[in-house]
């Protein structure tokens, strides 16, 4: 599982950037197909991170790729 | 078929007519990359020299590189180009956020926009599909009322917004356009060529792909270059603190080393005291978080909260220049109400640089009795009177009264004043200029020479060791070398703003320019070597050189310092006595122009150099028009 910690958080969305990476057989960036979303409240700079059910932990690949291009550590993979 | 690494299209409205077309990216991309490259070529192409900046038929470009909506590093930023209500010359400004890579997504690369619309609209992009939408109802809002009612009318709180506040609407020159409220292109008038559109905002919301043309070489690439930045020592300490929070601690050299004019620019030194109350350390206790745009690694932008008070204010933005603007520039020590200005900027859709320039000219006019209470609204425009700041950012942004005296800039306002208020309005070429040039000389040679007038965008060079940037030494060569690398940036859309950590400058990172051809070569599949880039880098900022010669009648003339600073040393502290030695400052120039072929008399183009760069159609509409040597 990954873990989220949006206190962390800067909103750069590189995970989304990494995770779609992942699912189109890294061919193309492509936020629409992220399994972990980021939002921002623009009124208050609260961010809410996601994972949904399309995650499959990087199946295939070293390591999470939204945990390894998170440059805040703001992603964790739990063990 | 859709190129690697773009959206492939390039989208032209024509305000005026109503009419959108499309063109392939291509088109200009092969030769220009992106972004500022071909904003810049189509620019040179398509507009007259005889329209004014605020008439219908001026464009306004906004382009992304390729390497934007990627996993690139720093891979955020829009280049906004048109012709500049300040000078008559190339206006040119980026700003990074989120809107860049949400353009991308959202099917465009350009966007190429003339004409006026009969009422106010906003541009629309979703997935490959562009509309203009009524904005009636948006005229007059701030630009974070305007992104608020956007989200909301689209019930989607993911769509993102570059666009005007009210200073834009109304034409101010120092008019910005913001990105997510708070991520400004300043300068050069972009906001108010906006506003003379009647063009509110655009706004985007894409799920469109950017496919990658070698992908295993360019996600190595990636990795080479997120491990030089964590090489860098600053890297970790920005990502904590933001480049305010460590550039601009106390005791910071950039305090002293001039970047931060004192009371418009009669000093370069600050009182220690005063610097204490301001400093990156205290501001920190004001900041909630810090943000970072699009496919930041390092993350640079606070957000603010004054929690009471007469300044009580939230929102993201506070930048090093802000310790220019509302703090040294009018001699104002009080921090919440440095951050209230800031902010207040934001909403109104102001560039506090520019602002700024105008407010402490005339604040110095009220000090040598040039201007009175009488002309002023009543304001009493003492240094260090911050309240009076505030009240003029929102008079200047509404035109309202003495605001309205002060809208067309500060070479204008002292044109209409006169009585010797010329001597000490700080511009270069027409364009306001916020920075201080006395100290650094490669800042200051930079900032001078830049086709984007008065800017500190295009081939100012700073380094924080005195040996260094008290030097004329080599300072042609950098400037020279710094302007072919940030075309690079600005045609990839690669931030400048931690310039430590991919600049050419720098130690850690003198193969930056390595990192972004590998980046774009394997991203795209063109082959883009560092020579190769850096000879279209070269080929960009000419023709911006050829768009000024052209459009804004410059000459060698015009690359001289502004008056004050030609005169007058630096008053007080460790750099007291320094000045712009007149006779360096020629032999720099000759150097400068040496370097990139340039007739010194003149300061223009040579036909050999332009056919050199394999611009000959540009040498023969220089030679038409009778602005060859
Ligand atoms: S672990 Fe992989 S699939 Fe899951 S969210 Fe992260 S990048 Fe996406
Ligand atoms: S990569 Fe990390 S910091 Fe960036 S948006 Fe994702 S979780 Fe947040
Ligand atoms: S350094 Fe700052 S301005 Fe530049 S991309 Fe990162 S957050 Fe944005």
């Amino acid at each position: 599982m990954i873990l989220l910690d949006p206190q962390k958080c800067q909103g750069c969305r590189m995970c989304e950037s990494a995770c779609s990476f992942h699912h189109t057989g890294h061919r193309m960036f492509n936020p629409s197909r992220s399994s972990t979303r980021v939002s921002r409240d623009n009124d208050t700079a609260v961010i809410t991170l996601s994972i949904d059910s399309t995650c499959d932990l990087c199946e295939g690949e070293e390591t999470p790729l939204c945990v390894k291009y998170c440059a805040y550590g703001a992603r964790k993979v739990s063990r | 078929m859709k190129p690697h690494g773009y959206a492939g299209r390039i989208l032209r409205v024509d305000l005026t007519e109503e009419r959108i077309t499309e063109e392939p990216t291509m088109r200009y991309a092969e030769r220009y990359v992106g972004g500022r490259g071909v904003n810049a070529r189509v620019l040179f192409d398509e507009l007259s020299p005889s329209t004014m900046p605020l008439d219908p038929e001026n464009m306004l470009l906004f382009g992304v590189g390729p390497l934007v909506g990627t996993l690139s590093p720093f891979c955020s930023r829009v280049s906004i180009d048109t012709k500049s209500p300040f000078t008559g010359g190339v206006g040119s400004a980026n700003c990074g956020g989120h809107f860049g890579a949400e353009m991308k997504y959202a099917g465009y690369d350009s966007l190429v926009i003339t004409g006026r619309a009969e009422n106010p609209v906003y541009l629309w992009l979703s997935d490959g599909e562009a509309e203009l939408v009524d904005a009636g109802g948006l005229w007059g809002k701030t630009t974070w009322d305007t992104e608020r009612a956007i989200r909301s009318s689209r019930n989607d709180n993911e769509v993102r917004v570059i666009g005007i506040g009210p200073a834009g609407e109304n034409q101010v020159k120092s008019a910005c356009i913001l990105s997510d409220r708070a991520k400004a292109a300043g300068g050069s008038g972009v906001g108010a060529v906006m506003g003379s559109k009647n063009l509110k905002a655009v706004a985007a919301r894409g799920s469109l792909p950017v496919t990658v043309a070698e992908p295993e070489r360019f996600i190595e690439a990636v990795d080479a270059a997120r491990k030089k930045i964590e090489q860098f020592p600053k890297a970790k300490l920005y990502r904590k603190d933001g480049y305010y929070g460590v550039e601009s601690v106390y005791g910071s050299p950039a305090w002293e080393a001039g970047f931060r004019p004192v009371r418009n620019g009669q000093d370069d030194y600050w009182d220690p005291e005063k610097i204490k109350r301001v400093a990156g350390d205290t501001i920190k206790p004001y900041r909630k978080k810090i943000l970072a745009c699009f496919g930041c690694p390092v993350g640079c932008m606070p957000w603010m909260v004054v929690p009471d008070g007469p300044y009580k204010v939230e929102g993201e933005g506070w930048w090093n220049n802000s310790s220019n603007s509302f703090c040294t520039r009018v001699d104002c020590d009080n921090p919440e109400a440095a951050i209230k200005a800031h902010l207040l900027t934001n909403q109104l859709g102001l560039d506090g640089d520019n602002a700024s320039v105008v407010i402490g000219w005339a604040f110095e006019c009220y000090e040598k009795g040039l201007l009175t209470k009488k002309d002023t609204d009543g304001l009493e425009l003492t240094w260090g009177n911050h309240d009076a700041v505030i009240t003029l950012l929102e008079k200047l942004a509404y035109r309202e009264g003495f605001g309205g005296f002060l809208a067309d800039g500060v070479k204008t306002a002292a044109e209409r004043l006169g009585g010797g208020s010329e001597e000490f309005a700080v511009h270069i070429k027409g364009q306001d200029s916020v920075d201080g040039i006395r100290v650094s000389k490669g800042w200051g040679f930079g900032v001078v020479t830049s086709p984007a007038a008065g800017r500190h965008l295009r081939g100012a060079i700073h380094s924080f060791s005195p040996e260094r940037f008290l030097s004329y030494d080599g300072v042609p060569w950098r400037v020279y070398m710094q302007e072919q690398y940030k075309a690079i940036l600005d045609m990839t859309g690669t931030c400048l703003y931690n310039n430590g950590l991919l600049s050419w400058e720098t130690e850690a990172s003198g193969h930056a320019a390595h990192h972004l051809a590998e980046l774009t070569s394997s991203l795209t599949g063109m082959h883009l070597d560092v020579e190769r880039f850096m000879r279209i880098g070269l080929q960009v900022h000419n023709l911006e050189k050829a768009f000024n010669t052209l459009h804004g009648g410059f000459t060698r003339r015009d690359d001289y310092p502004p008056k004050r600073y030609w005169e007058e040393p630096v008053k007080s502290g460790p750099y007291a006595g320094e000045h712009i030695d007149h006779e360096e400052w020629e032999r720099m120039l000759d150097e400068y122009y040496g370097l990139h072929g340039w007739d010194p008399g003149t300061g223009w183009q040579t036909k050999e150099t332009l056919v050199s760069l394999g611009l000959t159609d540009v040498a023969d509409g220089l030679e038409a028009a009778g602005r060859l040597p």
